[in-house]
């Protein structure tokens, strides 16, 4: 009995990784799409979800706010993109990257992905450097080339075309692995077997490295970087009490320079490993865990 | 300050939230069993009804995007190509010009349709401002034609029917102009009146 306790105390989630598996859930709430081996179609369809899942997995009851964008993009040459880019600055205003660290499914996957026992690469110059790549990606796949086609009246998601291995997961494999879409494996073709490839090779990279698709590729990560100073809630650092000694940044398994800033997904392991209790993670002035937190979140740690 | 009162709330609203989604999302809908076709009366064709090949089409109509009406009966004696696509759906986009090409060759021979999706993501009409095609276009917003033609959001699918509204080809996939043309060659081939005996 003492040893189950042991281990549950060792092993039982984060409050992160239930929110997590909450928001997994929630966006892919259709399970029945899974049993019938098609999408779902409904209303809620047209409604972004913050975190990146992709509206072609059987359960998927909302969008994916970066296949959204590319396909507003796609149709921009008949009416602007507004609709996509307010749900994608609301988001980014109120929640920012904390998305990315509590509210994506791909995220989930990542971290569960990057638990079986392996080596792991930890983080250095060269991931530092890699992670400029999501920018990159974000210019040209995402925002670009669905625009250099919208005006030849073509749509071209290209990121989800060409790269996604979230789409290539849920949505194809999602899909082909229920037997009622047996006959669909003749249309597969080459763009399947390059992104089979690509998902392979993220997931095994996941294996290794801490969320590297997030770190290196996600455009949406990219997307809500860019509200990493204004978002309402994030980690924040009481700059009176900090001493400048750099646990958080050495603690932290994401490409940071420093807390809060654009690479931070907002996990708040940096907050235990803070020895001045200088950080906590607020919205606003409210603070949900950290120091100065309600009493229920002190209770966690025993 | 948040109190534990606060987020005891939260916690449940949340799982209640979930459950309800769970719930919702996953009802059975009571539309998906066809009706059984009525009575075929003054049909070419005793083919059971149906959307694969050999079966006989069930009627519908739509409206086209041009204003006018396009009913299925109305087109006997004709070959009916039907093509699935959306303005989402890149294939499908790219392989428009063939069947506005077919339309253009063939004439009175062959009517041709495109029904975009029940999935609208942008403006149809406007869409199609765009270019100069001659053939037909309709949006079934119902879903209820393409349902009866085994279509899905599995995009383009292309159906051709022979002159007494019997299914000859129905299929997901993109087509060549080739492709198309010889698939309308056995419509009418199909379709033409036998000599009796």
């Amino acid at each position: 009995m003492g040893k189950i306790r042991t281990w549950w105390r060792r092993r039982r989630p984060t409050t992160r990784r239930l929110v997590q598996l909450y928001a997994a859930v929630l966006y892919n709430a259709h399970v029945r799409g899974f049993v019938e081996g098609r999408i779902y179609t409904g209303p809620t369809k047209a409604v972004c979800v913050p975190g990146l899942n992709c509206y072609s997995c059987p359960g998927a009851v909302g969008a994916c706010p970066l296949g959204a964008l590319q396909n507003a993009i796609a149709s921009s040459a008949n009416r602007p993109a507004f609709y996509v880019l307010g749900m994608l600055m609301l988001f980014g205003l109120t929640l920012g990257r904390v998305i990315c660290g509590w509210l994506c499914p791909v995220g989930l996957v990542q971290e569960l992905a990057h638990r079986l026992p392996t080596p792991k690469l930890g983080k250095n110059r060269a991931t530092r450097a890699l992670s400029r790549l999501k920018y990159a990606i974000l210019a040209v796949f995402v925002v670009l080339i669905p625009l250099w086609y919208a005006f030849r009246r073509v749509p071209m998601p290209a990121f989800c075309k060409y790269i996604c291995p979230a789409g290539t997961l849920e949505g194809a494999v999602g899909l082909l692995s229920n037997p009622v879409n047996a006959d669909k494996f003749g249309m597969l073709g080459i763009l399947f077997t390059g992104k089979f490839i690509i998902m392979t090779v993220t997931l095994a990279a996941c294996v290794l490295v801490y969320r590297a698709f997030c770190r290196f590729v996600c455009p949406l990560g990219a997307i809500y970087g860019l509200f990493a100073r204004i978002a309402l809630v994030g980690a924040r650092v009481d700059e009176a009490a900090c001493t400048g000694c750099g646990a958080c940044v050495r603690a932290c398994p994401m490409d940071i320079r420093r807390v809060g800033d654009h690479e931070c997904i907002h996990c708040g392991l940096c907050v235990s490993a803070c020895p001045e209790k200088a950080i906590s993670l607020r919205a606003g002035r409210i603070v949900l865990k950290g120091p100065a937190a309600a009493a229920p979140k002190r209770r966690e740690t025993p | 300050m948040i109190s534990a009162r606060f987020f005891r709330f939260v916690r449940w609203a949340a799982l209640v939230a979930l459950c309800a989604a769970l719930v919702c999302f996953n009802l059975p809908d009571g539309t998906t069993a066809a009706p059984p076709g009525g009575a075929a009366e003054g049909s070419l064709s005793d083919a059971p009804e149906g959307h694969e090949p050999g079966e006989r089409l069930p009627d519908f109509a739509l409206t086209q995007t041009d204003g006018e009406a396009f009913t299925l009966s109305a087109h006997r004696g004709q070959v009916v190509v039907i093509n699935l696509w959306a303005t989402w759906c890149t294939p499908c986009v790219k392989e428009l010009p063939h069947f506005d090409r077919l339309q253009r060759e063939y004439g009175e021979r062959v009517a041709v349709l495109g029904i975009h999706s029940d999935l609208i993501t942008d403006d149809v009409r406007g869409y199609l401002s765009n270019f100069d095609y001659g053939m037909g276009f309709a949006v079934d917003e119902g879903g209820g034609v393409i349902a009866s033609l085994g279509g899905s959001t599995m995009l383009p699918q292309t159906v051709v029917l022979d002159g007494r509204g019997v299914v000859t080809y129905n299929q997901v996939g993109s087509l060549t102009y080739e492709a198309l043309e010889e698939l309308v060659s056995a419509a009418l081939d199909a379709g033409a009146p036998k000599e009796p005996g």
